[in-house]
């Protein structure tokens, strides 16, 4: 009798549970006449983004007193499982109706996809106000999109955090031997020269480093470098290129320099580059500006150790940049005031709480008032509106304004869709060519049929 | 001293030697995670590598709470979703295991094979499907729909178990409790669930530690609030950017992740080393 009271006691318990989470998981988008806009940040985002003043908190919270009407639900997910979406997408539901984790290399694959909503028409005052005027135009790539059935092009998403490729360096091993930071390397040229003054094999110590591991070394390494011996980096097909002159040249300096020591056989290695910066080990590290700038927060009087300044060359090319976009789910039942919300509480008043984080500003006006202005024109007063959003008291780092000048000429990988594929491609056979007795030449030209192949 | 003395010295020389090297290779990584969590974040980066923490610290506990906003939320679903899984999995696939095993039907060793037969499939390739049932059902993002999910993947190993757990069981046994007026079910909680409790532990414990550790379903299913998250998945949100992992807030977090595992297999060792091993001479 008893085992029969256990069974059915069993059965009780897990019908309660799931109809109790049934009910608990309804979603009613208007209720009381208030919309609620749920939101979704990478976890990573929700901690520095809030670190150290609780900005986005804040800007959460300032958003939804000046719109009483809208509530929003900020909710997080570990970054690149934003896939697991597309799931809910092809059903035409969404649990998110505004994501701000998916990058300018993710975002092609929604879009193909369509299962975007175009801005337009939900922020239509603004974009006839000027606004995307208000954005750095090289963070505004991989917004604009050709609807996948039309054909027409449409704005997918708006940036609101970016990255760039620059030069992380060790302020206290230059001190230490007694070179200043108006010596740093303009070009790759004065690069190698004066890494190998700061080479000190006894002490271990290396002038340079970079993350030449097979995932990384096409971005981190390959594409700046190509870029500022005056290549271009897509060819004449709009992929990458890896048969010019340049394209030889930067895969004979990357190996030279390994080979005579010059960097740390971590190098090879993926992240150990950025560990061994952070160690001391290497004085200067040409990767994102998010790697110096962890290293910063990740010691005592960080500022005194690591500066961040601009990679060589970029000054001149424009430097690799990268960053995130807000995108609205077509699926989303409150497409408009999600918009709102991303114009408003993440484009512009989270601003200083993204440059705090150690991340670039999209957005020019954050730049532009602290007196290295390149343009001010006239705006609307919605645009004024916007900016006055940026806490007018604050004042973005001085690294930070020095990076300014190589986003105007900044650039992104190309072909994100292809992307992971082309650069394994590369990454693999940079390695060989490091191990095997054969031309750099003969390694691009085998990088160049893998390519072909992948896009028949 | 004897040759053959020598002999037997240097065989069992070699042989704790080998024992040594393989229960280092496979207790140093847990020491190494534990003395890890307790070191400082500038010791954890530095030029030289220490075994043992120079200065210990808890900062790096402190930073994982303070991260990980939804802690307790993660480890109270990862228990509840655990023992929910083991509970349906032993109290269903016992049952499966008991029929099996002592009754006659036909086609019953083709439906006992394509149970194993799941067994060779990697859950993976079941994935979409079970989204897609789950949320016809609305089921997503809720613990019954993962639990019910982890039953259906462990069942078959617990089939197979308990099949070969209760065929040793004497059927003179059974047979006495029929003629004493048991029914085939009462027989079943009163003969044939205390003998092979051994094999409910071992049973119970595998399937424990499979819905502990699970991540891909987790992730899949229930990563849209913080109320339905496990703590595999948890875990995963202290990555950063590109992912870019805090190590001394990654060892601290494991090192939590598994303390119950740890304790969990402590209190059940000798119970699950038997289980594991009952059906294994006849079944």
């Amino acid at each position: 009798m008893m085992q029969k009271w256990i069974a059915l006691g069993l059965v009780a318990l897990a019908a309660v549970g799931f109809l109790a989470e049934r009910r608990l998981n309804a979603y009613n988008p208007r209720q009381g006449g208030v919309t609620k806009v749920r939101v979704l940040v990478s976890a990573w985002q929700h901690s520095e983004f809030q670190d150290p003043d609780g900005d986005l908190e804040r800007s959460v919270r300032a958003f939804e007193e000046r719109h009483p009407d809208i509530d929003i639900d900020l909710r997080i997910m570990p970054e690149g499982n934003e896939i697991t979406l597309m799931l809910p997408w092809r059903a035409d539901t969404t649990p998110f109706d505004l994501l701000l984790l998916v990058n300018n290399m993710s975002i092609v694959r929604n879009i193909e996809g369509d299962f975007l909503a175009p801005l337009e028409e939900h922020l239509a005052l603004e974009m006839e106000a000027g606004l995307m005027e208000e954005f750095l135009p090289g963070y505004l790539e991989g917004c604009r999109a050709a609807d996948p059935s039309t054909g027409e092009e449409h704005l997918y998403g708006l940036p609101f955090m970016g990255e760039i490729h620059c030069l992380n360096y060790r302020k206290d091993v230059l001190a230490e031997r007694g070179l200043s930071e108006e010596s740093l390397p303009r070009t790759w040229a004065e690069f190698e020269d004066v890494s190998r003054r700061l080479r000190d094999t006894k002490a271990k110590q290396y002038g340079m480093t970079f993350d030449l591991s097979t995932n990384f070394f096409t971005q981190n390494a390959y594409i700046p470098m190509l870029r500022a011996f005056r290549g271009q980096i897509e060819d004449e097909n709009g992929r990458l290129d890896v048969s010019s002159p340049q394209a030889v040249r930067t895969f004979e300096t990357l190996k030279r320099w390994y080979e005579e020591g010059l960097m740390p056989a971590g190098a090879l290695t993926p992240y150990q580059a950025a560990d061994d910066f952070r160690a001391q080990i290497a004085v200067l590290f040409p990767n994102w500006q998010s790697r110096g700038f962890w290293a910063i927060k990740g010691m005592q009087d960080g500022e005194k150790h690591i500066g961040i300044g601009p990679c060589p060359g970029s000054e001149e090319v424009g430097a690799l940049l990268a960053h995130y976009i807000g995108v609205i789910p077509k699926s989303s039942p409150v497409p408009r005031e999600a918009a709102l919300v991303l114009l408003e509480a993440f484009c512009f008043d989270l601003q200083p709480g993204i440059t705090k984080a150690g991340k670039m500003s999209p957005i020019k006006h954050i730049y532009d008032r602290q007196g290295r202005a390149v343009s001010s024109r006239p705006v609307s007063q919605r645009i004024q509106e916007l900016r006055d959003l940026v806490d007018p008291s604050y004042r973005v780092p001085e690294w930070m304004l020095s990076l300014r000048p190589t986003v105007e000429k900044g650039y992104c990988v190309p072909d994100p869709l292809t992307w992971n594929r082309v650069r394994d491609i590369v990454g693999i056979e940079f390695q060989k060519y490091l191990s095997e007795d054969i031309t750099a030449q003969e390694a691009l030209s085998r990088a160049k049929r893998q390519m072909d192949r992948l896009y028949e | 001293m004897t040759r053959d003395k020598l002999k037997r010295w240097s065989d069992r020389g070699l042989l704790y030697g080998a024992l040594t090297l393989v229960s280092l290779a496979s207790v140093l990584p847990f020491v190494w995670i534990i003395l890890s969590s307790v070191k400082p974040h500038a010791e954890l980066y530095s030029k030289t590598l220490t075994f043992l923490p120079q200065q210990y610290t808890l900062e790096n506990y402190t930073k994982m709470f303070e991260r990980m906003v939804g802690f307790g939320y993660y480890y109270r679903n990862s228990i509840i979703v655990s023992f929910g899984t083991v509970i349906l999995t032993l109290f269903a696939g016992s049952l499966a295991a008991y029929a099996l095993s002592r009754f006659r039907f036909k086609g019953d060793n083709a439906i006992f094979l394509l149970f194993l037969g799941t067994i060779m499939v990697p859950g993976e390739v079941g994935l979409i499907g079970q989204y897609e049932l789950l949320s016809a059902y609305k089921l997503l993002n809720t613990l019954t729909g993962l639990t019910l999910s982890y039953t259906a993947f462990n069942l078959a190993l617990t089939i197979f178990i308990m099949r070969g757990v209760f065929s040793s069981v004497p059927q003179e046994m059974l047979d006495a409790a029929r003629v004493d007026g048991c029914s085939w079910w009462e027989s079943f909680w009163q003969i044939m669930v205390p003998m092979g409790a051994s094999g409910l532990a071992a049973a119970g414990t595998l399937v424990f530690l499979n819905a502990w550790n699970e991540f891909i379903f987790a992730l899949t299913m229930n990563n849209w609030t913080d109320e339905a998250r496990t703590l595999t998945v948890g875990i995963q949100l202290l990555q950063g950017q590109w992912q870019h992992w805090d190590y001394g807030v990654l060892f601290s977090s494991v090192m939590l992740s598994f303390l119950p595992v740890i304790v969990l297999f402590l209190l059940l060792q000798k119970t699950f080393m038997r289980g594991l091993t009952a059906g294994a001479v006849k079944g």
